[in-house]
């Protein structure tokens, strides 16, 4: 348990430290917030909704969602490649409380940036929702982003360290074009909102406009997150059992 | 008493090689021993196989008696191993506390800086260290759980020639001081010649040579007779000398390997030739090192 818990707190200490995250995940969505709340005006209204809370919610999915993948991608890959997993594997630390501990703090930096995020949002922009409402979207950001941590080991396993930035950019930007992180789906056309429900990126988010709009949690969403959650799990514990065969 | 480690028949095949053949051997807990080998010997693929990251193809590897992949092994282990680079982000103390959280009765860490020599270094990242300073926190990692067993594979690459004497100092006595075992590789045979108890030399997988550094350097019955050559002496001649395997010569210095160095001193002098201050040597662990482990070379050479 300890180990579990020293095994977090240093993986979050890693993770905040690192300059790129507080560029990527907290000034970028903030400064596209400004920007986007700027030209499109605040009060518009979106799946009824006020623009300033609608896209406070995609920019806050966006910033964990990034968080989550390059964090954990370019992480796993380094230490896979660089010999670190080796010595650790050679301690007594459980495989899955390095998982754990990989998964569990970055739903802290996860939190943490999310936070931040709401506070900015909230303070200069005067986004008016419920304590309920805050607490419930909070919450389901942080949760919510497990695919995207499980997308994040995976690309750390199958590529290397340089080759996972890259990967995660393409995943980062494609998915959140696609799931209408960036402008709202029901000014796409057509065949792009069919395939925007098929994006994990969207279902996160739609989670938080249906809560924010005074809506229940709509169940298809968490059932198809959870869906994307279980393949990426049986996938990546494939292909780890395919390179220990390998190495062997 | 129970084998700190015993192989037993342990093969290892890769796909295209067979990287350790048929190895058999015990080490008793409380000795110091090295583990040395050509490149591509076995040797590093023998230490995976003693922690546990690889199993063998055939055969049993035990560390007290347990299997090394079983969890419980890894309690009683400490390992240095090449080419790991430390995670960006963290400082010394903390990689040193992350890994005291792995092991249920860890050293303290005040010990731990004080046996690495980091002491001053506790604040600092472990990704902006030297090389050197890189791999003595890897020695403090490697004790964190106070380890019956270490392993150190090539623990002294990139210290300079002060931090290696500190380093051997260091473990030298604090494996005497506990009774610890200890296995290492290295590429400096006099550190392996200084330190062990006992060395197992590989090559090709097998084990070739078994005994401490005294007994392998009198394995090959080589004998060194050097001498400071004048200028009247022949080459030829002196190659022509019975005994005579090898003659080597820097400057005016002039060593001889021989089986017989009586035989060949008698020789020497009775024969007048122009050479003075004699001396007759077992020769460094390198020259045994060399003549076990190339044998080709060798016939060459004479």
């Amino acid at each position: 348990m300890n180990a579990l818990l020293k095994q977090c707190q240093f993986e979050a200490v890693r993770a905040l430290r690192n300059r790129q995250f507080i560029f990527f995940s907290v000034l970028m969505p903030l400064i596209f917030y400004f920007i986007f709340v700027k030209v499109n005006g605040g009060n518009m209204q979106v799946e009824g909704t006020a623009w300033k809370a609608y896209f406070l919610m995609s920019m806050a999915a966006f910033s964990v969602v990034g968080s989550s993948m390059f964090g954990l991608a370019g992480r796993v890959a380094f230490e896979r490649t660089q010999g670190w997993l080796r010595l650790v594997q050679t301690t007594p630390l459980p495989h899955y409380a390095y998982v754990i501990g990989k998964c569990l703090s970055q739903l802290m930096v996860g939190l943490v940036s999310v936070v931040v995020l709401f506070l900015v949002g909230a303070v200069s922009q005067g986004v008016d929702l419920s304590v309920g409402q805050w607490g419930i979207s909070l919450l389901w950001l942080v949760l919510g982003s497990l695919p995207f941590v499980a997308i994040g080991i995976l690309v750390g396993v199958l590529f290397s360290t340089e080759a996972t930035y890259l990967v995660c950019n393409i995943l980062n930007m494609g998915l959140g074009i696609l799931g209408g992180l960036w402008w709202p789906i029901t000014i796409m056309p057509k065949v792009m909102q069919h395939i925007a429900y098929a994006t994990p990126t969207y279902r996160f988010a739609h989670v938080t406009w249906q809560v924010i709009g005074g809506k229940s949690i709509p169940v298809e969403d968490v059932a198809i997150l959870l869906g994307y959650l279980a393949v990426l799990v049986a996938l990546t514990l494939w292909v780890l059992r395919r390179k220990q065969v390998q190495d062997a | 008493m129970e084998h700190a480690v015993a192989f037993r028949n342990v093969t290892k095949r890769f796909k295209q090689k067979t990287a350790v053949h048929d190895l058999s051997f015990t080490i008793e807990p409380g000795t110091v021993v090295s583990l040395l080998g050509p490149n591509g010997a076995g040797k590093t693929t023998s230490i995976s196989m003693m922690l546990g990251l690889t199993r063998p193809t055939s055969g049993t590897v035990r560390l007290f008696g347990q299997d090394p992949t079983h969890p419980v092994s890894r309690r009683y282990i400490g390992a240095m191993l090449q080419q790991v680079n430390l995670p960006p982000g963290l400082t010394v103390e903390q990689c040193v506390n992350l890994f005291r959280s792995y092991y249920p009765t860890p050293l303290p860490p005040n010990t731990l800086m004080d046996m690495s020599g980091l002491a001053k270094e506790a604040k600092r990242r472990a990704d902006r260290l030297s090389g050197g300073q890189r791999r003595r926190l890897q020695y403090a990692l490697a004790m964190a759980g106070n380890p019956k067993l270490l392993f150190l594979d090539e623990p002294t690459t990139a210290m300079d020639v002060t931090s290696r004497r500190a380093f051997w100092d260091q473990l030298r006595h604090f494996a005497a001081q506990h009774g610890k075992t200890v296995i290492f590789t290295t590429h400096h045979l006099d550190e392996a010649d200084g330190i062990s108890d006992r060395i197992l030399l590989i090559h090709e997988g097998k084990l070739i040579a078994d005994g401490s550094p005294t007994h392998i350097k009198n394995m090959t019955g080589n004998r060194y007779v050097s001498f400071i050559a004048g200028p009247l002496l022949q080459e030829e001649s002196l190659r022509a000398l019975p005994f005579v395997e090898h003659v080597e010569k820097s400057g005016r210095k002039v060593r001889v390997r021989t089986k017989d160095s009586d035989a060949l001193l008698r020789a020497l002098i009775m024969g007048g030739y122009d050479a003075s201050q004699f001396e007759v040597t077992a020769g460094a662990l390198e020259d045994a090192f060399v003549s076990l482990t190339e044998p080709n070379a060798e016939r060459k050479a004479i």
